[in-house]
């Protein structure tokens, strides 16, 4: 499995925004990708303008009317609807995820956000959508000092902006090996290297920083692209070229790419499909019932079906004695 | 105490009293420290009966010696997998060698057991139960009616109108004693596939009775590490279609006894120790 956790859903929704998408959905799959995450970033006049009335006087005096008019809700209701199209598209040859990037300024300011996502959004016709991703983009450093302290395991992914300088904070190795401990993995996005020289130079400076302060982020570090453009996509053999640019040995990078990824996205299925990753319902957690025969979701629950024919095929396998097992009490 | 002090002389021997020595005496009364009448309460007769029935039933179920009752029933454990093991082996071994001689034709499941029951009864006495006889009882009877009573799951339509976390939670704290499961995918890929009622639910692994073809039924210890069991539960259907509801038990965030686990608060931990779930799956869509 090759994954790429972070392709950017664009922020005003309309049919070129959308080619662009589909257009870099296609050449994640000529490159071999087999599951990707479409992100969705919200940033903190977002979610703040939801929680309380109060606030809204405080920050912002520039546009308030345009910020009044937004709603929180119903934008996640387009995304998912977006998505969900996109699943029809592409779901034969990808696995589509969804993920919610979450902008933390201010901690105090957060209110509920990452209940409300962790719970899910319901449409007007009364389906929860849940985003099978959660991660955080710190603009400051109290933002990644509340990610130590206080996220209580919703978070998978912590992520930063790559094309600019971080802007008065350094990572520190105390902060960075606390969130590996967690289980949350720190994202390198690799886009910007690609877009221009200007910020190719900043993501040298602020990958490289990352690196060295996950000391080598062997367990912890994973890549993807972030890429807007269909030409900021790279294979396995590009962004492994590009991480060895970086400094970084072979064993390293191929964990990057290949189990981190996954670690991240069983993490984020595991808190939707199971209780405490104690039981979970289904066979196949990161995959869901689409990969399997026989099985379908009813209400969240997989059920298997074992109609005759499947029955008749698996009796002629005879690969081990549990299957018979199976259908003697099915019968 | 020769000279009176000032502060005794004005205040306290102004009020009538010349005498230094009673004075003294009346300080040092003062200076016992005795409990008042109010703090002398007896308890009342019914609670401290109650409580003294309460010690007592507490005490009567107190292990005294937990530590060597627990090393026992391990030992115990331990004997009874290991002696169905020998009997199991014995009885193939003569079954084998009485066809090899010819002194019997090849015998199915059921008409070796027979056999042995009408030839060997000391050996048939030390095999373990046959594994059709504790399904009926032990799964059909008792373990499938009392999970579909705590997840009141009966058929497709009951699982629109329950919540899913909810099930999922009470499957955590349930009892698997007598529950069928399936190796679904492991780390050991000997014990793929082996599947088996629960005998007993040990810290860190499952006793299970699984059922063999051509063979005598055996007596398993798979262990909880690096394994995902595959519990599924039948559901009721009317056109024949044999639905079943799936759940996987994460065997590495299992260890717990089944006594412990009632009550624990169970935590999302790093799921690193996981890796072998994903790698499982690329080799089944691969396969």
């Amino acid at each position: 499995m090759l994954c790429d956790l972070n392709v950017p859903f664009p922020t005003e929704i309309s049919s070129s925004s959308i080619n662009q998408l589909e257009r870099v959905l296609i050449t994640l799959i000529e490159l071999k990708y087999t599951h990707v995450a479409i992100n969705k970033q919200l940033t903190p006049n977002m979610y703040q303008n939801q929680s309380a009335g109060g606030q809204k006087n405080k920050n912002g005096n520039t546009n308030q009317s345009n910020k009044s008019e937004y709603d929180l809700k119903d934008d996640l209701n387009k995304f998912f609807e977006c998505f969900h199209k996109l699943v029809q598209k592409f779901g034969a040859s990808l696995k589509l995820f969804a993920r919610c990037t979450v902008e933390v300024n201010e901690p105090s300011k957060i209110g509920g956000v990452f209940i409300a996502m962790n719970g899910g959004i319901q449409n007007a016709n009364g389906v929860t959508n849940k985003f099978d991703l959660i991660s955080v983009l710190p603009l400051s450093e109290k933002g990644l000092i509340y990610l130590t302290s206080n996220s209580k395991g919703d978070v998978d992914i912590l992520t930063f902006d790559y094309s600019n300088y971080f802007n008065g904070f350094h990572l520190k190795h105390k902060t960075m090996n606390s969130l590996a401990k967690k289980g949350i993995k720190i994202e390198l996005v690799y886009s910007p290297l690609f877009c221009s020289s200007q910020q190719a130079i900043k993501f040298i400076a602020n990958s490289k920083q990352v690196i060295r302060t996950c000391r080598n982020g062997t367990n912890s570090v994973l890549v993807s692209s972030g890429a807007t453009s269909n030409l900021h996509v790279r294979n396995k053999l590009g962004v492994h070229t590009m991480l060895k640019f970086l400094g970084l040995k072979s064993h390293i990078y191929s964990r990057m790419m290949n189990e981190n990824p996954g670690l991240a996205l069983l993490n984020g299925r595991l808190r939707l499909k199971s209780y405490q990753q104690v039981v979970t319902s289904g066979s196949d957690v990161v995959n869901g019932v689409s990969g399997i025969e026989n099985e379908r979701e009813v209400n969240g629950f997989a059920v298997r079906s074992s109609n005759k024919r499947t029955r008749d095929e698996l009796e002629t396998d005879k690969t081990a004695d549990g299957e018979d097992i199976n259908h003697k009490k099915l019968k | 105490m020769d000279k009176v002090q000032p502060f005794i002389r004005d205040y306290l021997l102004s009020r009538g009293e010349k005498d230094v020595a009673s004075i003294e005496d009346r300080l040092n009364e003062s200076l016992i420290i005795s409990a008042t009448k109010k703090r002398i309460k007896k308890p009342r007769k019914l609670k401290s009966l109650l409580h003294v029935s309460h010690g007592s039933s507490k005490h009567s179920l107190k292990q005294t010696s937990y530590k060597s009752v627990n090393a026992n029933s391990k030992a115990i454990l331990r004997s009874y997998v290991l002696s169905s093991k020998h009997a199991v082996e014995r009885a193939t071994r003569l079954i084998n060698k009485k066809e090899a001689e010819g002194s019997i034709t090849t015998l199915s499941k059921e008409e070796k057991y027979q056999y042995l029951k009408e030839n060997y009864p000391d050996i048939y006495r030390q095999l373990p139960k046959k594994f059709t006889d504790v399904q009926e009882t032990l799964y059909k009877k008792m373990w499938l009616p009392y999970i579909r009573e705590v997840l009141k799951i009966s058929d497709v339509e009951s699982l629109q109108c329950t919540n899913l976390q909810n099930c999922l939670l009470k499957l955590s704290i349930a009892d698997y004693n007598g529950c069928l499961l399936k190796v679904s995918t492991s780390r050991n890929t000997s014990t793929l596939n082996t599947s088996g009622i629960v005998l007993w639910d040990a810290q860190k692994s499952f006793i299970m009775l699984s059922p063999k073809k051509d063979g005598f039924d055996e007596v398993k210890v798979i262990p909880k590490k690096g394994t995902l069991f595959e519990i599924s539960i039948p559901l009721e259907t009317s056109n024949g279609t044999g639905d079943s509801a799936i759940f996987n038990i994460v065997g590495d965030r299992f260890q717990y006894r089944s006594s412990d686990r009632s009550g624990r608060k169970f935590k999302n931990r790093r799921v690193d120790d996981l890796l072998f779930y994903l790698s499982s799956e690329a080799t089944s869509s691969s396969s």
